[in-house]
This record gives C-alpha cells, structure tokens and sequence, in this order.
C-alpha cells in the first residue's frame, strides 16, 4: 500500500515537473503571437465515448471554449501555447499546440473516486469498502471555530448526528451515531480511535492537528471493533508530513461571540401585576414594595448582567511538516482562548502534537506524540436559574464588591441576594494535563506478509477546584445579615488520574492472483486502564486571600479507583474479485473485566459489494454513471461500557450512629446500600445495512445511500429501584439503581450523501447535502408493560419536580411522557366538575386529562407527547470559489422534534414568566394560561405535563465564510506559498419556534437528550482570520 | 539474521500477551467491601444494626427536613412568606410529587431495608441475638408505623425480607390491617425482649422496653384502643424508669441529652463525624448533625427562619399563666413576662428574661415581615449564631415521659377512668412548666381533654416527635374543627408583638387588614384526601406494579 501511495506521489511528481518545465518554456520563449484554428475530440479514456463539456482554455488567460455533445472544440491558439483540458472527476490533461489537430484522451481522476479510506487496523480504496463509511477532512472541519472537534462535524456526515447541549466554553458536543444506541448516560457515544488508540470518551484533539475523520457507522464496518463499538466509531487521523520541502503553515483567527436569545421575563411593572394576580387568589397578603421601596425605580436585567457581550475568542496555530529520506515530521502547536458569553466562565488550551514517521525499506515506524494543557473556568452552578428567579424590582448590584448591602431596612431582601452573590464570587475551575504517546512499528517479513505493532500509552489528569469566599451582605441599616452571608470560606478540590494503555499485534497478508485479491488480518489487542480519584478541601479558610488547604480545617477527604481490562482476538479477511465483488469477513473476540460471570463476547460480521459499474451490462451507462456499487453488510457489536466492578454487591461503611450517654460514642454502621445483577451481559447490536453509491460523470456528482437497522438486544440500563425497596444513594453513588440488561431496541433509518459541481462562467460551485432520517423505538422491556421514568427538566430543585421522560416498549427512548392538560378551568361548573379529580383545584388551574376516565389523576393518565428525536436532520453546504474569493456556508437544520423547555417552567414556578401577565383571571377569563400559584410544586407548574413542551424544530446557518487569496505573483513577491484572508459567521441565524435560549439541546443521557435544562447558550460568533503557509 | 529477530521479538510478545488473559479480567472492588466479606460475625450484624439507627437521622424522619416542615400543616407551625415547600403544605397543597412526602416515604423504607438486613442474618448473632432481633424489629416497628401513620390511609407497601432478585422489587400496597398486624408484631417482640436500661454508658440511646411500650401505646391509642393503650402508658408511668425533669428546657438542649424523662432519643452530633454541611448524611464525608436548627433559627442566628410557631401557637405560649407561687419562676430573674416554657420553646420580642442569640430577645430575631415568634426548642439559640455549616448536634427528643403521660390522661378520660389520676398527670407537666395549675373544680372530663387538645398537648409538644401534632389532631378528628378556629381569629402585630384582633382595642385595623392564617387550609381540609399523604410520585415513578 505504502508502494502504491509512493508510486503514485512520483506520477504527480513528474506531471509536476512537467508542468513547470513547461511553464518555463513557455515563460522564456516568449512565443510567437500567430494564432492557428485548434481542433479536436475529447474522448474518455476508459469508455472511448466522447465527453461533452469539457473546458478548454489557454493556459495563462482567460480564453477557453467547452467540447460540444459530440465532444468535439475547436479554439484559435498560437502554436507552443498550452491547452488545459479539464472536467470535474477527469484528471486534467495540459497539451503544447503543435499542430491543428488534436484529439484527447482523458481518464478518470482516481484521487477523487478512488480516495483511500482509513477503517479499523488499516486501510482500503473507497471501491473496496463494503461498509457505511463517511469521511471529513481536514479543510471542512477548519470551518468551526472552536476547540472541540465534535462540533466541528455537525452537518457534515449523514446519520452523525452533533449536539452542542452545553455550549460552555471548553465543554465537547454530544456525538450520536445512527440514533441513540444506549439507555445509559454516554452510552451511545462512539468509540474514538486517534491513530490506531482507543478512547472511549471524546479524546479531545484540538482540530488544527486533525487530518481526516472517518465515521465507522454500520456494523460490520465496526465489527473489528467489537464490543466498543456499539455507538459507531469515529477514527482520527492526525496530520503526517509529507516528503519534499518543509511547510510552514501560520493560521490564526480571533472573533466575538454573543448570546442572541433569551426567554421572556417580565419587567418591574408586569412583575408587580403577576404578583398581584398571585396575592389576589391567595391568602397571604404580601407587596413586593413594603420590602422595596424604592423597587419602582428599578427595571434590573439579570440575565444581561450575567452576559459577557462580545466575548472574545481566538485560536493561533503553527504547524511545520516535511520530510526527507524516509523520514517525515509533523509538529503542530495550537493555542486556543474562548472567553465565555456567561459571567465567570473561560477556556484555555495548549496543545502541541509531534507525528514522526520513519520508512526504511520493510521497515515502517511511527510515533505521534501529543500534549495539552487546558484550563476551564466554569460559570457559576445553575447561575441563569437565578437570573430567572430574581425579580427586575430589586437593585442591581456590583457583581464583583466584596461587601453587598441591600438598600432595603428588610432583611429578607437581602437574604433573597445572598445565593446569588454568592454564586457570583465562587471560582469553578479545572485543569487537564493530558500526554498520548502511541508507537506503530510495521515489518514486511515476507512480501505481502506484514508484522504490526501498536503500543500506545496515555496519562490524564484533571484538578478541579472550587472555592467559595466568605462575604458579607448587610441590609440598609448597615446590620450584617449572618443568614445572608457566608462567612465559611470552603474550599474543595478534586484530582482524576487516569493511565491507559493500549498493546495490539497484527499479523496482515495480502496476496493478489489471477483477479482474485486477498487481505487477511489477524491480530490480538490488550487494553488496560485505571482511574484514581481524590476529592477533599477545607471549611474556614481563614483568608479569601489566602485560599489553600492549610488555611483552614480540613475536611475528610474520599477516594475512588477503579481499574479495567480487557483482552481482545481479531480477525479479519478482505476478498475481491477483480474488484467488482467484494467480501469481508470479520470476527472479534473480548474478554472484559467489567463482567462477572460472562467475561467474553464474540461479535462476528459479514459485508459484501458488488461494483456493478464494471459489469459489461453497464457498459452504455458508464458515461452518466461512472461508478456504481452496492453494499450489504450483516455485523455485530457489543458494549461493556458500565462502571467497573458492578456485578458484585457491596456493603459501604460511614453509616454511622451516635450512643452514649454522658459521653457519646461514634458507632460504626455498614450497610448494603443496594442491588446488583450477578448476571449481567454483554450488550449486543446486529446491524444490517444496504448501501449504494453512485458517481456520476466521473466525480460530477455523487449520491450514497444507505438504509440501515440496529437491533440492540439486552440493553443495559441502571434502572430506579422501587423508592419501596429502601436502597440508598451515597454521596452521588447510585446504588439506589439496579443495573441489568433489561430490553432490545431498534433504530431504523435512511442517510442520503450527495454532491454536485457546477461551474456558473468563472465561479466553480460545490453543493453537498446529507439527510438522515432514523426512527428509534424500544421493543421490549424485561417486564412487561413496564414505564421507565427519568428525566428531569431543572438542574436545581430537582426534589420539587417529575421526570418526564420514558423508556417504554414502542416508544423512542426518553419519549416525553407526560399528562395532557386541556386548558384552564374557566367556570364554576368545569371547576366543580374537576374537583372530583382534584379537590384542591381553583378557577384558572391547568386542567389535567385523566385519559384512562377512572376518576384519578396517576402516571396511568400520562400519555405519549413526542419525542427529542427529529424526524429528519440535514446539512446543506454551498462552496463557490470565484478567482482568488472562495465563499461556503453551511446549513444545518432539524425536524420533527420536541423539546420540554424546562426554563420555562421554572420561568413560571417562580412567577417571573412574561406569559404570566396573561393568566387566568376573572378579568382575563379565556385564558388558557394557567394563574400564577405561590406553592412552587402546583399542578400549574408541575413539570410532568405537556404544557412545557415545544416544537425544536430549527433550521440555522451555522457558518458563512468568505475568503480570499491573494494571487500567485503577489505571492511569488513575497515569497510565500499561500495567503489567505478570511471572515467567518459562525451561527449567524436561527430559524425556529421555540422560545427559550436555543432549540440545540442536548445531552449525552438519553432521558436528558430533549430537556432544555438551563444549559449553556449557543452563540453567535463573528470572527476573522489568516492563513499563511510558506 | 535481523529479520528473524523481528519476528522472534514479534511473536514473543504476541504470546505474553495472549498468554496473560483470564487472570487479568478478575478485578476486585478496591473502593468497597465486596457482600461475601461482610455479614460474617456478630459485629457485622451490630454494624447492621447502627445503619438501621443511622436511618433515624435522615431528612425524611428526625432529620432537619421533616423535623421543619411537618409542623406547618398542623396548628403548630407557619411557614415563612418564601418558602414555597412549606405554604404548599400549610395550605393543603401537597401532593404525591411533594418534597416532605417523598423523602419520608423514602427515609422510612431505607431504614426497612436495613432493618431486614440485620434480620435476615441473625443465625451470625452468638450471644446476643435476641437483643439484635428485638432492637431491629423495634426499628422497623418504628419505620412502619411512620409509613402506617403518614401514608395511603396506613395501606403502604410491606418489605420484610431484604430482595433477593429484583423479582422481588415489585409490591403493591398491602391492607393497612396488615400492616397494622406487621407493626404490632414488631413492637411486641422489641416490647417483650429489650431490656428498661442498659447498664453500659455506651449503649445508652439503643432502643428499649419503654420505647417499645411507648410506640405500642401509641399504636394503640391512634386505633381508639384506648384500653390497650393505657396499660401501655401506665407501665411507663409506674416503672418509675423516668421522671419529668426538674427543668424542662432539658428536654430541648443539648447538654442534657438521654435525661430522665428521655424514652427514645434520635441522636445528634456535630463534634463526632463533622461532615462536609447540611444535615446528616451517610458516606466518608457525612455527618452526624441535623440541619434543623440552621433552618429555623432567625436571620440574627445566622438562619433562615423558614418555618415559625403559628400565629395561634405564639398567642397560646402569651398566654400560659405562670404560677407566682412555683419555685421555679421564683428563680427567674424578677421581670419574667412569660412562662419557663414560653421562654424555651419560642422566642417573643417583648420576653424580657431570656436572649436570643445572645441578643436581647427582640434583637435575635427580625420581627419584621409579619414574623411574631421564632422556634428556640432544640435551636442552638444560646450560642451567637447557628454553625453556618447547616449543622446542630441536639438530640431529637422522640418520645419523652411528658408526652406519655398525656397520652396516658386521654386513655383515662377515654374510659371514664379516673379524673383525678388524669388531671394530675396534667399538672405534673404543667408544675414542671411553672405555670399555674388547674383547679379539679374547673373542670370535668370533657373539658379537662379540650384542655389538653387545644392548650396543653400543643404548649408542651410543639415541633417535637415525628408528626406528633398530627397524629393527635387526626385521632381525634379535629382537623377540620381546629381549622376552622384558626382561620376566624384574626391578629394584629404591633411594634413585633402579636395580639389577638381586638376592634374595639386596635383601631388601626379592621378585619381585612389584620393578620390571619389557615384560610386556605380550612377550605380545602377534606379528612379522605388530607389526613395521609399520598403516595409519592417517586414510588409511582419506579414501581409499575404499584397499582396492580
């Protein structure tokens, strides 16, 4: 393969030098200006047809014709000039007129059709893939501006679908491929693999340092994968050097970015008339004023005292490649700098990555080595809760004073600041230290006989740390308010290690005869990892100077380390016929030590092709149709992914209980917290796939269509315990879940790739588009009719608040289900009517539906309201280049699905929703919005009913660049290679009818997936940037 | 020659690899104990058994949650105009997603499972298992009968075998009389094998026989069993193993915890196990405190006042006589305002003989935004402020000899039994109280038990037990009754002192603008959908069979 690749290098190679050996005739002859009548019939190499539009210009001028049908041109050209011939998906073919006639051969552009694909332990041409497969490289990805790679490939794959549910800086997009695979929480995440080293969580490799990223989506593709592949996996290929002169690349840009939505809450004045519309149907007589006097006066923006307007972000890269005598380097520093548009919250990162290869006869060798330094400040907890609970009529304050007073003699105006200015002052922090080292040596010890080795290694660590000072909050007398202010100065840090390592041995042999061509592969990997956690701190620190552990009282401090390994046999065969049939056979063995009793898995599969193209029957077709194949692929796959040690039950210790009389004694209680499944499996998937592609003209267009289904059987899921059955949660640990593998699931689903180029006179268009459409249904539970609810649509008081969200057989996972409300009660009749259902109800109440007409209002009434999961999803991109401008945007858009717009609900719980001005009121009596209550877990605000749900429906312009290169001979000048300005709107638009913050919600939990939870807004950024390379 | 290396090199550690497989894959929890390393002796079943104990502390049972918030739907409690847990339950609002409802619900079943743990692996005990058996069945006797009291008209769910599979997950609600029977078995047994005292100091706080006989006593008397119940109440009474205190803020503080007239103490500490903050919870940085006090003390206490005494409640401690004559108010320092109990169990702004917070009583407390009185009662209100971790090592007093003996005066006057023997338990508390005593010639049977529903039960037990108040009112039926007496008497504050509306005195104010509470309430009290809770939404969330 390494031959082929060099064989073909030198081709270019030498048309290079061709070309500049002509150019440099043409250049010094200055020739003659008699022109002479060319002619001639462009034919294609491979079919002997003739091809019609193919453009013919004079080299070095803007003067061309096209070939007609017949593919045949005629053009006045003075001899020794040169001719460029050129059709997209052709390769280009340069001719020096010499005489009156000349005909044409072109042949097919091979870099184009015939691209070579990374999969899982090697590589393949594009036409010998039997499975689904999509790729993005490098320069599509550079579009995003962000530090997270995930978010640079929404829009981009068919049925890869991204979500930016939290868009804090530094935090990564949630990847889903091919629909949610999971019931756990991260469960669906792909397997990542960075040249060659698994990751089972997003590896975070700083874009600038990516060459291709290729999708592994079907399962027989990912078969050789086994049992980490259960999500699909993503394969990273980082960026090589290549051999010639060294490059220096520079790119840099530097934006802002800005929050441009926001959910509706009321001003001062419709505060003091939701309130009095709250008082007027309650008992509890309470003004606002009497506490705020002066509250009139005031209009207090909270959330835009939270927003940072125009917060920069920047990233500078430099990378320097090349390589000589089989040696080839790549070094790629990047530094990346986003500044939050939320108060308090930023993102740093360092990176830097050496890819080294060596190349001596049989001998290959590679080592990528890899760096970062990151470093996130993160927002204060659940800080847009509280912009959305404090009312507009109290005073704004200093948010960075050490000293707060309430200009009010109440205190209870100044308690009610106390949780925010707190807030406002903690420092969230954490630091990642991350090393990857990975070494690939390669050995031909017979011809076609290939020994590899893959020793990978890699250390991350993250130091959290939190800090909360003391301040302190006085009212207007100048009294301090000790229940107000914090005068506990805690401090907690926190310190995750994690090692893993990775040793794999291959054994690959490929041998053609005949037309017969054969790849076996044969191998066996071993993976190790453990994780060591610490989390302690300290109370009274005596200084918020001086913020350290000795400063204060420490506190006991806890321990977690959890180890897992793994041991994997693999083995696969590649086998073509002349390549036009095409057979894989895959088979991957693991043994994990996540299990107890069932420690290994086999996960086999089986794919095919047939390129149809090259059958002689296709022959007439060839010149519309250049190449053509068909896919089936049959694949299993498998995950392990739950925490360690889970199928063996423990007892916990620091159960504690105090006796003693006159001198207490601690006694030590232990306790089996919960249950555990001593029969726990494997999670297996069995996909099937049919593929065609289509490339028509020879690279003109291109159109790939896949249809698929993953059948998931025993699914695993950490269920709820019956609260009855008495287990305890721990400080986070959820041993109030029974993890088991409790049901199957389905996704079903089309993906449609295609692309056109067009050329409009001088401007040369590519347009691409992906659709996916999947459907996601949950065949079976374990028992029978069993509703599974999870979910819930606030981060803070979550005690007060329902899940909404179901796993249910014949459902989408995390379907909302939630009681259907009809309105509100209007009349004394429909009142009393309700009554029945709830004696509590009032006129103005939300009236809940009791579908099952038993006369009771329980999780029986709850019915189907939509689902997270979109209908359909599209990417839509424009590239145009015109001369020395290139301009692309990107369109990306979702359909089809719903969203519980938990802000809003909380919105209205704390009466400072807009929409309430509008309730239900005597005067107001057809409202359908239902009458602010003060009891905060009201039916009206409950969050388990339909009226919090919205359509998420969105279409949005996610980037619009523009760039421009200066020409070749300014270039020439300066004595560099390339040049490029650009700008770029990143998200500049949104299309959509949901009214909170921003339809992209979402969340690697699958319950969580549609709940707009507070999280962190999308921006809109506006950016501009250079490129040079010299 | 090198390329044989290579090969040798490559092959070899392709073995070593292959050849170190199923070994590798057996991990052991290094983070936990792993379940066949425990239950192996006798003091793992005492460990058991503390967990159970452990149970007592959580939010949902003496922990600082239910302790605030159950005194808000009696006459005992007013919640603060912000905190929407506790209006939601002042006003009859609550529901089967309600935080009091579900923690309770939660807290009681934890201890249930903890409690069957130790029963199931009683063949370990070698010596003491019948105290293990008895101390475990008195703590699930305890936990059921909480659930039986609070949930679903006492028809809950029974769990007593720890799950083998989760097969077993799934129950529905049993009859209440099974629960009822499950509840009195328990009892029994802890009655009839834990012993009066326990000699050894640092067994004091284990449950015992009249901790047993009181929870039987109350069992029976919520059944209108007033016969067993008395018996019950007068062994406690004539074992003379308690005794009122001589002081009855001894009762409320901390440093006369497991006194005399203590039957069965939920124990807290902030001095053993501090915990990071918050109330008592389990795990490495856990604590052994309570959130309570935190929760209730005023703004000066370095608190949040959420929950206060009600309205009626601050006007029935303004109004306990104190007895000139007793020896205890000749104690006082000469300008006492109010009573010895008054005193220790709220703060008023005007009581001139004791602090709040160190301060003079109407500077330890804000007495703005409509507040009248504060809890003190098991308040740390004598330091200058409350631990600004959430955190009070008080003991829960959940039984104490005064309520029993209360308990004991409504059996008689129940039965028609001694009038005599009825209203001298009552003066023995109110003796102890230095308030003045009543005279036999005042009263007959009939008002000497509105005397303790209306005056003396509440002035003695406000904010005590677990639920005590409304276990009381529903007992006797008199939700609806108290209700509706609450909601007609209006209030007036002024200069932070509460007073009952007078028209012809506060001219200031009229009917609409003088204070009221438990409006909301009184309309909406109805005994079938208020008297329990319902169950919550949380057990309905993760139990399908629940309704099957």
């Amino acid at each position: 393969m390494i031959d082929k690749n060099n064989f073909k290098l030198n081709k270019y190679y030498m048309a290079f030098k061709h070309i500049v050996f002509m150019c440099i005739l043409l250049l010094s002859f200055k020739v003659s200006s008699q022109t002479l009548g060319v002619k001639g019939t462009v034919l294609s190499e491979e079919s002997g047809q003739p091809i019609p539009g193919v453009t013919v210009i004079i080299k070095g001028t803007s003067i061309g014709t096209t070939t007609d049908f017949d593919g045949f041109y005629t053009i006045d050209a003075a001899m020794e000039t040169i001719l460029v011939f050129s059709y997209v998906g052709l390769e280009e073919v340069e001719l020096t007129v010499t005489e009156p006639i000349h005909n044409i051969l072109m042949k097919e552009n091979l870099t184009g059709l015939d691209e070579i694909v990374v999969v899982g332990y090697g590589t393949l041409k594009k036409r010998e893939l039997t499975g689904a497969i999509s790729s993005v490289k490098s320069k599509d990805l550079m579009k995003t501006q962000t530090s997270d790679f995930a978010s640079a490939i929404q829009g981009r794959m068919a049925g890869v679908s991204v979500r930016q549910g939290n868009a804090a800086p530094g935090e990564n997009a949630t990847i889903t491929i091919r629909g949610i695979t999971s019931f756990q929480d991260g469960g669906s995440g792909p397997l990542y693999v960075v040249d060659g080293v698994t990751y089972i969580e997003n590896p975070n490799i700083t874009p600038q340092e990516i060459e291709s990223i290729e999708v592994l989506k079907d399962g027989a593709s990912a078969a050789i994968y086994g049992s980490r592949a259960s999500g699909g996996v993503i394969l990273i290929t980082t960026k090589k050097g290549k051999e010639g002169q060294m490059k220096v690349s520079f790119d840099s840009y530097y934006g802002v970015q800005n929050i441009t939505s926001g959910i509706p809450l009321a001003n001062t004045l419709e505060a003091l008339y939701i309130n009095d519309i709250l008082y007027r149907y309650d008992d509890i007589n309470f003004n606002p004023l009497d506490q705020n006097p002066d509250g009139l006066e005031y209009n207090t923006d909270w959330m835009g005292l939270l927003q940072v307007d125009s917060a920069p972000i920047q990233n500078h890269s430099l990378s320097v490649s090349g390589g000589k005598n089989g040696l080839t380097y790549s070094v790629v520093g990047t530094f990346f700098n986003q500044t939050g548009s939320l108060i308090n919250s930023d993102f740093n990162k360092h990176s830097l990555r050496s890819n080294t290869g060596f190349t001596k006869g049989k001998f290959t060798a590679q080592a990528n080595l890899s760096v970062n330094f990151s470093k996130q400040t993160r927002e204060p907890y659940g800080i847009i809760y509280d912009a959305v609970r404090l009312p507009p009529y109290r005073p704004p304050f200093d948010l960075n004073a050490d000293i707060f007073e309430s200009n009010s003699e109440d205190q209870t105006n100044t308690e009610r600041i106390s949780n925010f200015a707190g807030k406002l002052k903690q420092e969230s922090s954490n630091k990642i230290n991350n090393f990857n080292g990975n070494i690939q040596l390669g050995y031909e010890i017979i011809e076609g006989l290939t020994a590899r080795a893959n020793i990978g290694r890699s250390y991350y660590n993250k130091k959290d740390r939190f800090f909360q000072p003391s301040f302190e909050i006085y009212n207007g007398l100048g009294e301090i308010n000790l229940g107000a202010s914090n005068l506990n100065a805690q401090l907690r840090l926190g310190d995750a290690t994690s090692n893993r390592s990775i040793d794999e041995f291959t054994l690959s042999y490929k041998k053609s005869f005949k037309k017969h061509n054969f790849n076996f592969l044969l191998g066996n990997t071993y993976e190790s990892s453990s994780y060591e956690f610490y989390r302690t701190g300290a109370n009274n620190i005596t200084s918020n100077l001086t913020p350290v552990l000795g400063n204060g009282e420490p506190i006991v401090g806890t321990q977690i380390i959890n180890k897992t390994e793994s041991v994997s046999y693999l083995g696969r065969i590649n086998y073509n016929y002349n390549w036009k049939y095409l057979l894989s056979l895959v088979v991957r063995r693991d043994g994990s030590s996540n299990f107890g009793r069932q420690k290994y898995g086999t996960f086999p599969s089986v794919s095919a092709g047939w390129n149809f193209s090259n059958e002689s029957f296709f022959k007439n077709l060839k010149n519309t149709i250049s190449t053509a194949k068909l896919r089936l692929g049959y694949g299993t796959t498998g995950s392990d992914r739950i925490p360690p040690y889970s199928f063996s039950p423990v007892v916990i210790a620091n159960v504690d209980y105090i006796f003693g009389g006159e001198f207490t004694n601690l006694a030590s209680g232990f306790t089996q917290p919960g249950f555990i499944d001593p029969d726990l499996e494997w999670e297996t998937n069995i996909s099937k796939n049919i593929g065609l592609d289509l490339n028509f003209k020879g690279g003109k267009a291109g159109l790939e269509i896949d249809v698929y289904e993953q059948d998931k059987k025993d699914m695993l899921y950490a269920f709820v315990t019956p609260i009855s059955v008495g287990s305890t949660p721990v400080n986070g640990e959820t041993y109030d879940r029974f993890l088991t593998n409790i049901g199957d699931l389905r996704n079903r689903g089309i993906e449609i790739n295609a692309f056109y180029n067009h050329e409009f006179g001088p401007v040369s268009t590519k347009f691409s588009a992906n659709f996916t459409k999947n459907e996601n249904k949950v065949l079976r539970l374990s028992r029978e009719g069993e509703v599974i609810f999870d979910g819930y649509p606030n981060i803070i008081r979550v005690n007060q608040t329902e899940p909404v969200a179901v796993l249910e057989a014949g459902l989408p996972v995390g379907a909302f289900k939630v009681f259907e409300t009809a309105g509100t009660i209007k009349t004394d009749e429909e009142l009393a009517a309700y009554q029945l259902l709830d004696p509590n109800a009032q006129k103005g109440d939300l009236k809940y539906v009791d579908t099952d007409g038993n006369g009771e209002l329980n999780n029986n009434d709850k019915v189907y309201k939509g689902s997270y999961q979109p209908d359909f999803e599209i990417g839509f991109n424009i590239d145009a280049n015109y001369k020395n401008f290139d301009f692309s945007v990107q369109f990306y858009a979702v359909s089809g699905n719903t969203i519980y717009n938990g802000q809003k609900q909380y919105a209205y719980s704390t009466k400072r929703h807009r929409d309430l001005v509008y309730s239900w009121t005597d005067e107001n009596p057809t409202s359908n919005i239902p009458t602010p209550r003060s009891n905060i877990e009201h039916p009206n605000v409950q969050t388990s009913t339909d009226y919090f749900l919205e359509d998420g429906s969105f279409i949005r312009v996610r980037n619009i660049i523009l760039g421009y290169s200066l020409s070749n001979k300014l270039l020439d000048k300066i004595g560099v290679e390339n040049f490029r300005f650009y700008i770029n709107a990143q998200n500049p638009i949104t299309w959509t009818k949901y009214s909170g913050f921003d339809p992209e919600v979402g969340s690697s939990n699958p319950f969580n997936g549609g709940l707009d939870r507070g999280n962190y807004p999308v921006t809109a950024n506006y950016s501009a940037g250079i490129s040079i390379t010299f | 020659m090198k390329l044989k290396k290579s090969i040798i090199v490559l092959i070899s550690s392709m073995a070593i690899v292959f050849s170190c497989n199923d070994d590798q894959l057996n991990l052991e929890n290094p983070n936990n104990l792993a379940i066949e390393n425990f239950w192996n002796s006798e003091s793992d079943l005492q460990q058991g058994l503390v967990a159970t104990y452990a149970a007592l502390q959580r939010d949902g049972l003496f922990g600082g949650a239910a302790a605030t918030q159950h005194p808000v739907r009696s006459d005992t409690g007013r919640p603060n105009n912000w905190n929407a847990n506790a209006i939601g339950l002042n006003k009859l609002a609550f529901n089967e997603n309600s935080d009091i409802v579900k923690k309770r619900w939660r807290d009681c079943y934890i201890g249930i499972l903890r409690a069957n743990q130790v029963l199931e692996n009683l063949d370990l005990a070698t010596e003491n298992r019948v105290q293990i058996e008895a101390e475990a069945k008195f703590l699930r006797g305890f936990f059921y009968y909480s659930l039986y009291r609070g949930y679903n008209n006492g028809s809950v769910i029974i769990h007593t075998t720890v799950q083998s599979s989760s097969e077993d997950f799934y129950k529905s609600p049993s009859p209440a009389e099974d629960v009822y029977n499950l509840i009195l078995s328990d009892l029994e047994f802890a009655h009839n094998n834990l012993p009066e005292q326990y000699e050894n100091n640092q067994d004091i706080g284990r449950a015992t026989w009249g901790a047993a006989a009181a929870m039987l006593g109350k069992l029976f008397i919520n059944e209108h069993n007033y016969n067993d119940a008395k018996d019950k109440f007068q062994d406690i009474i004539n074992s003379n193993l308690y005794s009122l205190t001589a002081n009855i803020e001894d009762n409320f503080d901390i440093d006369h915890e497991m006194n005399s007239e203590s039957i069965f103490e939920v124990a807290f500490s902030t001095e053993l196990s501090r915990g990071t903050s918050n109330g008592a919870t389990d795990g490495p940085l856990g604590s052994e405190a309570t959130s309570r006090a935190r929760t209730l003390a005023t703004t000066q206490g370095g608190g949040y006042r959420t929950i206060m005494p009600s309205y009626y409640m601050t006007m029935l401690y303004k109004n306990d006589v104190m007895d000139p004559n007793n020896p205890i108010n000749a104690n006082r320092n000469g300008n006492a305002n109010y009573s010895i109990r008054a005193s220790m169990s709220i703060a008023i702004a005007d009581d001139d003989n004791t602090t709040l917070y160190q301060r003079a009583s109407n500077l330890g407390g804000g007495y703005n935004n409509f507040e009248a009185s504060y809890v003190k009662k098991f308040q740390n209100w004598t330091l200058f402020t409350e631990s600004d971790q959430s955190i009070s090592g008080i003991n829960e007093r959940a039984i104490r000899l005064a309520d029993i003996k209360l308990l004991y005066a409504e059996c008689l006057l129940m039965l028609n039994g001694s009038f005599d023997d009825a209203l001298g338990q009552v003066n023995d508390i109110r003796q102890r109280a230095g308030v003045v005593l009543l005279n036999s010639a005042d009263y007959d049977p009939e008002s000497l038990m509105e005397h303790i529903m209306w005056v003396e039960r509440p002035l003695e037990l406000m904010f005590e037990g677990h639920d005590t108040r409304w276990e009381d009112l529903t007992r006797w039926d008199k939700v609806q009754e108290q209700y509706d007496r609450l909601a007609s008497i209006r209030y007036v504050l002024i200069q932070q002192n509460l007073y009952e509306f007078d028209p012809v005195i506060h001219t200031n104010f009229t009917e609409e603008t003088a204070l009221k509470e438990f409006e909301d309430a009184a309309n909406s009290y109805q005994p079938g959908t208020h008297n329990y809770f319902p169950i919550p939404s949380t057990e309905q969330n993760s139990n399908p069979d629940l309704f099957n």
